[in-house]
């Protein structure tokens, strides 16, 4: 990027000075050089014009709303590549553990066994308090209560 | 990871680089198309950190090999009508001089002078060295400028327009 007036720029130089990436010494410079010979100014200014025909022509599309389908796009094809991606290792239960189900199982039966108890001692405690010769809706739940826990046994 | 942010800042960019590289009267559909293609597909690849790589460039580099395959296989068929003489059809005007230009001088002179890469950025993006990008430009101007000259001067006589359907 050096020379002076009369020197022939190099082709590197008279693109940068058309894409204005001279500094403005070497932009007088070249301009200089241009001036002394009518047909190359010629091809300059074409050069020149295309480019600013070209911005001009598709420079509006900065300010156009993308299609909805294009940016939806980017967030689905965005949010596929999150899920394709090996996430934070979940705490993978080690190949050894055989018994992680056991215990799983176990603290469901545990549960049920627990509510079945509440269950039960529910049914004992209605027959208890209602009396027999006054049947009302108390008794009619303990009889319900009764019937479940009849149906859980049953299970069992 | 790409951050959906930083795809979405640079879509209004990939779009004009799009359009202009699928320059012919289904550039809107086409370049939306190829742009598309190129999201799903840096969104796919690894990209270098963006202190090394532009993101915007490396998506360019996607968007050229989509828009060439799209340009390769487009129908023959399409082509373009006769200039509206009413409306003003800058873009149009320009569209028919760079679809006259060959792949390579398109891509550099579009990546270049209307995305603004620097020239290490285009040469990098477009596999070329700084004397190939140099000379293809050059090639380039030459003739878009000539093509744009005979659209303008056979604009302002309609008796010259050739109509291609």
């Amino acid at each position: 990027m050096s020379g002076s007036a009369s020197e022939r720029p190099s082709e590197r130089d008279l693109h940068a000075m058309i894409d204005e990436r001279l500094d403005r010494r070497r932009a007088r410079e070249l301009q200089d050089w241009l001036a002394g010979e009518a047909l190359r100014d010629e091809r300059f200014g074409a050069w020149k014009r295309g480019l600013d025909a070209m911005r001009a022509a598709y420079d509006p599309i900065l300010e156009e709303t993308p299609p909805l389908y294009l940016s939806l796009a980017a967030r689905a094809s965005v949010a596929q590549a999150e899920r394709a991606t090996p996430s934070p290792p979940a705490p993978a239960p080690p190949q050894g553990d055989r018994g992680g189900a056991a215990r799983e199982a176990l603290i469901a039966l545990g549960s049920f066994l627990i509510g079945a108890a509440a269950a039960l001692a529910l049914t004992s405690a209605a027959k208890h308090f209602v009396d027999p010769a006054h049947p009302s809706i108390f008794k009619a739940g303990a009889d319900t209560l009764a019937s479940i826990w009849r149906l859980i046994a049953s299970v069992f | 990871m790409i951050a959906r942010e930083d795809i979405d800042r640079i879509v209004p960019a990939l779009r004009r680089t799009a359009q202009a590289l699928c320059a012919g009267p289904d550039a809107v559909a086409l370049g939306d198309e190829i742009c598309r293609d190129a999201i799903r597909r840096t969104l796919r690849s690894q990209p270098p950190p963006p202190e090394q790589v532009r993101l915007e460039v490396w998506v360019t580099v996607i968007l050229v090999d989509s828009a060439r395959e799209a340009v390769t296989r487009r129908p023959s068929q399409v082509a373009f009508a006769a200039p509206d003489p009413a409306a003003d059809g800058l873009r149009e005007r320009v569209s028919m001089a760079l679809a006259a230009l060959t792949h390579e001088e398109r891509e550099a002179l579009v990546v270049v002078s209307l995305a603004r890469f620097s020239y290490i950025e285009a040469a990098a993006a477009l596999g070329l060295n700084m004397a190939q990008l140099m000379q293809t430009l050059t090639h380039a101007r030459d003739r878009f400028a000539a093509a744009l000259g005979q659209r303008g001067r056979a604009r302002r006589d309609p008796s010259h327009l050739r109509v291609v359907k």
